[in-house]
């Protein structure tokens, strides 16, 4: 149990996949101007996220490992996560069209957000078992939730701040986005001695 | 510091242009925003008329209205659907079927300790969640929570849009 506490801990908040590794930036920066859209987008990335870390596990321990394709696993898991963004779409149309009316336009986006494919690789490479894998993806698709809404709730309140015409826009966002991430270094002392 | 609380009217916006109107029904199709533009996929899903393609994404988006506003095809329209019910959807849409996955999971593991056994629960689990998630989407829908409104017509008064959102997003961050 408490192995899986840390695992959680540390991919969520320690190596948070966006101010620690730097994987989803596109999405962290355009997406984060409203902090419902950063709910929705984060709802959707968590989702295919753990989903899609879940079937590149079967993949890679049932196909690619026992065969000795190893080469072919970023290829593989591309394909596996466009498939999953697929279903997930097919089936959210299918449960709900008024749901997907809302809701679908962030599933275009998340195929090619390279975070998915990231915590998929970094699943791959922890060599885990099949719970630990799937609580290392949820922890780190929570983690680039969190880091999304804080930040979209700190660019609602840049809307109204008064900011010098040299920094306004991008740039006074790329220094919020930083202080954020040294914010979050703060993480990186958790359980040192 | 309290979290600051939405009012009920507060709406997501967008736009969106009529596509047909047949009698009291118009037929509507959401506009690809401008950010489109500058996404990195853009260029793989450019092609028009393929499967996947911004165009076919968009044609798929279509929805109705009730058409008692006069609607005329190729008109652009702006609609909304209230903030709250965005984040409900994603936690219907998106938390109920994870959850149950992941709580299939942990109750696999902890019975049986095997990988292929886990793994076949998340799958079933993760069905489930859609089942359930399916019943929770008529309840909302059953209680006007997912409902698209009409909100203006797009070229009416854009700068008056601009200011009423600004005094929104004031009144928020007044609350809080």
């Amino acid at each position: 149990m408490q192995e899986y506490v840390m695992i959680m801990v540390s991919a969520a908040l320690v190596n948070n996949v966006i101010l620690a590794r730097f994987l989803g930036l596109c999405s962290f920066m355009g997406v984060t101007t409203r902090v419902d859209t950063a709910v929705g987008m984060g709802m959707a990335t968590t989702f295919v996220i753990t989903v899609s870390s879940v079937l590149d596990w079967a993949v890679q321990t049932y196909l690619l490992w026992p065969y000795d394709l190893g080469y072919l696993r970023t290829v593989t898991f591309i394909l596996v996560i466009a498939a999953a963004v697929q279903f997930t779409e097919m089936t959210i149309k299918k449960v709900s069209p008024p749901l997907f009316q809302m809701l679908g336009i962030y599933l275009p986006l998340i195929t090619t957000n390279c975070a998915v494919l990231g915590v998929a690789l970094l699943v791959v490479e922890g060599k885990l078992g099949f719970l630990a894998s799937v609580m290392f993806a949820f922890a780190s698709s929570l983690g680039y939730s969190l880091v999304m809404v804080i930040f979209a709730g700190l660019r609602e309140r840049l809307a109204l701040a008064e900011v010098p015409l040299l920094f306004a826009g991008p740039p006074i966002g790329f220094i919020t986005a930083g202080l954020l991430a040294l914010a979050f270094m703060g993480f990186s002392g958790m359980g040192a001695k | 510091m309290s979290v600051p609380s939405p009012t009920d009217d507060a709406l997501v916006e967008g736009f969106a242009r009529v596509v047909a109107v047949e009698g009291v029904v118009a037929w509507l199709e959401p506009e690809a925003t401008t950010s489109c533009s500058g996404c990195s996929a853009s260029s793989a899903c450019g092609s028009p008329g393929g499967i996947g393609t911004v165009a076919s994404r968009i044609e798929a988006r279509r929805f109705s209205l009730p058409n008692d506003q006069g609607y005329v095809v190729g008109e652009r329209v702006v609609i909304g659907v209230r903030e709250q019910a965005l984040v409900k959807a994603s936690l219907t849409a998106y938390a109920i079927p994870l959850l149950c996955m992941l709580v299939a999971a942990v109750v696999a593991q902890w019975r049986f300790g095997r990988d292929e056994i886990t793994l076949a629960a998340s799958l079933i689990g993760l069905v489930m969640g859609f089942s359930v998630a399916r019943v929770s989407a008529n309840y909302l829908r059953a209680r006007g929570g997912t409902t698209l409104r009409f909100v203006r017509r797009a070229d009416e008064d854009a700068s008056s849009q601009r200011v009423s959102t600004k005094i929104q997003r004031i009144e928020r961050c007044k609350n809080t």
